[in-house]
């Protein structure tokens, strides 16, 4: 499969300040690429990097095979990128901004303004200073898209969108992915990861923790398990492979279970239940499970 | 809409301000002379009487005010320091507003090398200043024709239009300069002013005093339009000294610029 996208062994330091250390790894053509961690990991720094708003201290990023610092204007021609934080030129109207944005690609990108605009729901003849965050972020969005990117990175897309339109704003990423585009999403909140991404690069204090598929690391899941039984007698679950914390309060059972649901299932068949309950934990449970034993080791 | 033009039309309003002052100062001071003109030997003593320095600052020679633009250029010296604070201020706004309006990521993650983003940008600048001198000299030629005065200072308008241009182009290097080197900030009106008054006072200093190579040190000494008038021409030296300053201005510009990282938001 082609590497859209490739780090290798980047590191990069603000004077003795960490950015991010030792970080390698790779996006695929047509994946959509998650990149995770809490606040101040690193994530921001490498999206500069590659988008070449820094230079790296050390090691190499490259995008479409080019190096990312030396060939930034070309390679810029086919990403997308929508920041975090969006500060446009306030006095401007939002067709003003979009038409001067589209300016620098060479080709005529009024029919994606119009079409992204309509769909985002955005007044064109208004001026940005009037915007709010949200109708300023998706400004950010139609922008990052009008030249139909090979490939999106977005850095916290969502910050200010509501609900509504977060979902909008991920149907048009799908879109734009099942037309080809790559996208490397960065966020740390998980469950944007969960909805849209096919694997994952975990990042904590400038290293990478991992990359994993999402449909593995949901393998990885634990379930928080709770039922009440009828009977005097109370099942014994705490040999159970995969269960822990297992405790009998009276006739409800509480325990934590990882591994084979299906071992799970067949042994609460053999009881006379009452009522059920299990949780699917988030990916952010998953997350914060996984992380924190990576943490210990470290 | 490329880098230039969105910079030409995002300064030509504030330029066009300007110049429409400069061009009512300019009008109004030839057409002052009119007034003056059957008392011109009492205006000479009422300027002999300035202090020395005042009158250093003003011209070498108090006789060039027997013409409109000896008179013209005589006052001028006094309100130079405002085309130089306007031109200042453009550099700083042209080169730094990305970094103060915090559109830096905006603009840089676009199909551009920041080598075309200081070109483009220095260019909209120039021909600013450009369209600025071309203003200001068609009033003083309208001006002086109006006057019936036109005639056989053809020659000497050019040069003052390249005075004023080589002048003002090197406020605007200084302020491009100054976009780079204090990134971020936002007050340029009050740093154009402070810089101008700057030079504005190492100008008198060099005039009034005996520090005579103080004059390398300010580009209001640079180009002065009564000597241009007594002379008749422009310092060759000086010239080609305006042309070094603005080379060395712009080119510690450009590297500060292309080392530039974004990352503050």
């Amino acid at each position: 499969m082609e590497k859209i996208i490739e780090v290798k062994h980047l590191s990069k330091y603000y004077g003795k300040s960490r950015g991010v250390i030792d970080l390698s790894f790779s996006v695929e053509k047509g994946e959509i690429f998650g990149f995770i961690g809490p606040n101040g990991a690193g994530k921001s720094t490498t999206i500069r990097t590659l988008l070449a708003l820094i230079q790296p201290t050390s090691g190499t990023a490259t995008i479409f095979g080019k190096d990312c610092i030396t060939h930034a204007p070309t390679i810029a021609e086919k990403v997308g990128y929508l920041p975090g934080e969006v500060y446009y030129y306030d006095k401007m109207r939002v067709r003003e901004l979009l038409l001067y944005s589209a300016s620098f690609y060479g080709k005529n990108c009024v029919p994606n303004i119009d079409r992204l605009c309509k769909r985002l729901d955005l007044d064109q003849n208004k001026r940005i200073e009037t915007l709010s965050l949200g109708n300023k972020k998706k400004v950010g969005i139609v922008q990052g898209l009008i030249h139909e990117p090979e490939l999106i990175i977005l850095d916290e897309p969502t910050t200010g969108l509501d609900p509504l339109m977060q979902q909008t704003f991920f149907d048009i990423l799908k879109e734009e992915n099942e037309k080809g585009a790559t996208v490397l999403f960065s966020s740390h909140i998980l469950s944007e990861v969960q909805k849209i991404c096919s694997r994952v690069a975990i990042i904590r204090e400038g290293r990478l923790v991992s990359i994993e598929d999402i449909a593995a690391l949901k393998q990885k899941q634990v379930l928080g398990v709770s039922f009440e039984y009828e009977g005097e007698e109370a099942p014994d679950l705490a040999d159970l492979p995969g269960v822990s914390e297992f405790t009998v309060d009276h006739n409800l059972c509480k325990l934590v279970f990882q591994g084979d649901v299906n071992v799970l299932v067949s042994t609460l068949a053999n009881i006379n239940l009452v009522s059920l309950h299990v949780e699917e934990p988030s990916l952010e449970s998953i997350f914060m499970h996984y992380y924190s034993a990576k943490k210990d080791h470290v | 809409m490329n880098i230039f033009a969105f910079e030409f039309k995002r300064h030509l309003r504030m330029t066009l301000l300007f110049t429409l002052f400069l061009a009512v100062f300019s009008s109004g001071m030839l057409f002052f002379y009119m007034f003056i003109k059957e008392d011109l030997d009492m205006m000479m003593v009422f300027f002999d009487r300035f202090p020395a320095p005042m009158k250093a600052m003003m011209s070498s020679d108090i006789s060039i005010v027997t013409t409109p633009l000896g008179l013209f250029s005589f006052i001028y010296s006094f309100i130079s320091i405002i085309p130089a604070i306007q031109a200042i201020y453009l550099g700083l706004s042209i080169h730094g507003s990305p970094f103060s309006e915090k559109t830096s990521e905006f603009i840089f993650t676009k199909p551009a090398s920041r080598a075309r983003h200081f070109f483009m940008k220095s260019t909209s600048g120039v021909f600013l200043i450009v369209l600025e001198t071309i203003v200001f000299v068609t009033v003083l030629i309208s001006a002086l024709f109006l006057m019936g005065e036109s005639s056989g200072v053809a020659f000497t308008l050019v040069w003052i239009a390249l005075s004023f241009l080589l002048t003002q182009l090197v406020f605007l290097a200084i302020g491009t300069l100054l976009a780079y080197v204090f990134m971020g900030m936002k007050s340029y009106l009050s740093v154009s002013l402070g810089v101008a008054a700057f030079f504005f006072a190492v100008s008198a200093f060099a005039v009034s005093g005996n520090a005579d190579k103080l004059r390398y040190f300010t580009p209001f000494q640079y180009h002065r339009f009564d000597t241009l008038l007594m002379n008749g021409h422009m310092d060759s030296n000086l010239f080609f000294f305006t042309i070094l300053i603005m080379t060395i201005l712009l080119g510690i510009s450009y590297f500060r610029f292309a080392s530039v990282e974004v990352y503050s938001r």
